[in-house]
């Protein structure tokens, strides 16, 4: 499926003195299976844009089109798209309120009207991707679990309603180290596995350098910037105008090649620098 | 050294909806000193912020005692004292700002606490001057960034003049030049003013120059020592659950593939200059 963004603006308290401008002008377009970041300082409109996307918002002008139909049709049932567009807010555990796991997981593909056989493959499905054990978890109440598997069990209760683009809110804000790189290790499978297009909004510059293929910046309302990571993050003067910066590895990397050192500066992530100082180290050794 | 708090041997129970008894920190004790920026790290769950709560009396401690400045938190008489001594900074901006307009924001705690009227002004100037948000004090705090309103939530607890203040989690819902101006702002206020700070966090990148660091795993502490110290233990902080500076990762990772670097690196700075010497 694709979500097509044209021309979209939305103004909270329109005519009112609290009048306050959260998106301007957005065009956007999500194809199939892309994995997109979206960074921006707080209150650059990152919530309201994703809100928009499952029609939780509407634009004040402009369209958002699923498919090319246009969700504002008094056609559209706006179930369908929220069961198609997966939206896991910021801190989605607070929105946990069942008995038991398996019920809370449960709770969005029995409201969509599927059989029970249906529903525990579903449940089944949305666990194995959140690397939560079936057998161990289904029955304990999900206010007895660490705030990282809470997280997990909110995630999953999305996936079982098998969204075809899975947009997650800050889904590591809070987590410890582990906590954190056991939820992105289960949303890049998810993306790889679920064939579904996700969107990873967040304040982590190394998660979303990790994860995503395409990044979106935000600021002061606006789409500042649409391109590749390594475009993105090399313009490190420019991320700190608004407000952002680029992962810490890349910083050392700059300041290697203005010491003169032959490297890459388009790196993000520990492991890729780990190969490309080896090269550098090597050489100074043969050089000695 | 002067001791500004002291945890001694406490333990921490609680019941859960189940009836079941749980025990969120486990024999416990440690000295925070006058002075100093201690920065307390651990998994989620290790007890951080149930022992934050505990330094100034939101909760108390099942057995055992903690003191604050000398006054126990069990004294109900002296709660008011201990508050004002030891004020705390939550990870929400949002929950923790009370007023319409920012300097009345910062009022609120010194004029609870009877301090005069030309003193609260003062007060007020004095601590928005610190945390660099003078330009903004009649502004209405729903119009700022996140960074400027934990600046706002700092300034209400500074204008309460405590001699220590914990700091739980106070970066982890902001962007990253937000963090940048929050962190730069208690370090300033450990430095400058003295400030005692015990720091709690996520982010190991933030307390790389702490005085000194404690590590809890499961409600006791599990590791203390200088930062150098523990992060360089690269394999047991992964144990404990927890990530090192990526520098640190870095140099790590290099040693195993049989290139002799530091093992010590907490910074660009430092991994730059070590990459400059290797031969």
């Amino acid at each position: 499926m694709s979500v097509q963004l044209v021309n979209v603006s939305h103004i909270y308290a329109e005519g009112s003195p609290f009048e306050f401008t959260a998106l301007k002008d957005i065009h956007l377009s999500i194809g199939k299976n892309e994995f997109i970041g979206i960074i921006g300082h707080t209150g650059s409109g990152k919530s309201t844009l994703i809100q928009h996307l499952n029609g939780l918002l509407l634009p004040t002008s402009g369209t958002v089109l699923i498919d090319g139909v246009d969700i504002a049709d008094k056609d559209v049932r706006m179930v369908h798209i929220r069961q198609r567009v997966g939206l896991v807010f910021q801190y989605a555990e607070h929105q946990l309120f069942e008995e038991t796991i398996y019920k809370d997981i449960a709770y969005g593909p029995k409201n969509m009207g599927l059989d029970e056989e249906e529903i525990d493959a579903r449940v089944r499905y949305a666990m194995a991707l959140t690397e939560l054990d079936f057998e161990k978890y289904k029955d304990r109440s999900p206010f007895d679990i660490s705030g990282g598997q809470m997280r997990r069990v909110a995630i999953a209760g999305v996936l079982a309603m098998k969204p075809e683009v899975l947009v997650l809110d800050e889904p590591t804000s809070g987590l410890d180290p582990m906590g954190r790189s056991a939820i992105l290790r289960g949303i890049k499978q998810m993306h790889r596995d679920g064939e579904m297009s996700v969107v990873l909004v967040s304040h982590n510059m190394e998660d979303v350098a990790a994860m995503a293929d395409r990044i979106i910046v935000m600021c002061n309302a606006q789409k500042v910037m649409d391109d590749v990571p390594q475009r993105i993050f090399a313009q490190t003067e420019r991320l700190h105008e608004i407000g952002l910066r680029a992962p810490e590895i890349t910083y050392l990397m700059q300041a290697l090649k203005e010491k003169g050192f032959d490297v890459d500066t388009d790196i993000f992530s520990v492991e890729k620098a780990v190969e490309e100082v080896e090269k550098v180290l090597q050489r100074r050794g043969r050089d000695v | 050294m002067q001791k500004a708090i002291e945890v001694c041997d406490i333990v921490y129970e609680y019941v859960t909806n189940e009836e079941e008894r749980l025990t969120a920190i486990y024999k416990t004790s440690f000295d925070v000193y006058e002075g100093e920026f201690l920065a307390i790290i651990g998994h989620n769950g290790s007890g951080k912020s149930t022992l934050a709560k505990m330094m100034n009396g939101i909760m108390k401690p099942t057995s055992g005692d903690i003191f604050v400045y000398g006054m126990n938190t069990k004294d109900e008489e002296k709660i008011w004292d201990i508050r004002q001594s030891a004020g705390i900074v939550f990870q929400n901006p949002d929950n923790q700002i009370v007023a319409t307009v920012v300097e009345e924001d910062v009022a609120f705690g010194p004029e609870n606490l009877g301090v005069a009227p030309d003193e609260i002004r003062m007060r007020i100037d004095k601590a928005l001057d610190i945390v660099r948000m003078g330009d903004y004090k009649d502004r209405k705090p729903h119009q700022l960034s996140g960074g400027q309103k934990q600046r706002i939530a700092i300034a209400g607890i500074l204008a309460m003049q405590p001699k220590c203040i914990i700091f739980d989690e106070a970066t982890a819902m902001l962007d990253p030049i937000g963090r940048d101006e929050v962190l730069s702002c208690v370090k300033q206020l450990n430095r400058q003013n003295k400030t005692t700070v015990v720091y709690i966090t996520h982010f190991m990148d933030e307390i790389v120059d702490a005085d000194r660091v404690i590590v809890l795993q499961k409600g006791q502490i599990a590791m203390e020592g200088k930062p150098r110290e523990i992060f360089c233990q690269v394999e047991k902080m992964r144990e404990l659950r927890l990530d090192v500076p990526k520098v640190t990762e870095l140099s790590y990772l290099l040693n195993k593939q049989g290139f002799q670097m530091p093992c010590d690196i907490l910074t660009t700075e430092e991994m730059v200059e070590a990459i400059c010497q290797y031969n």
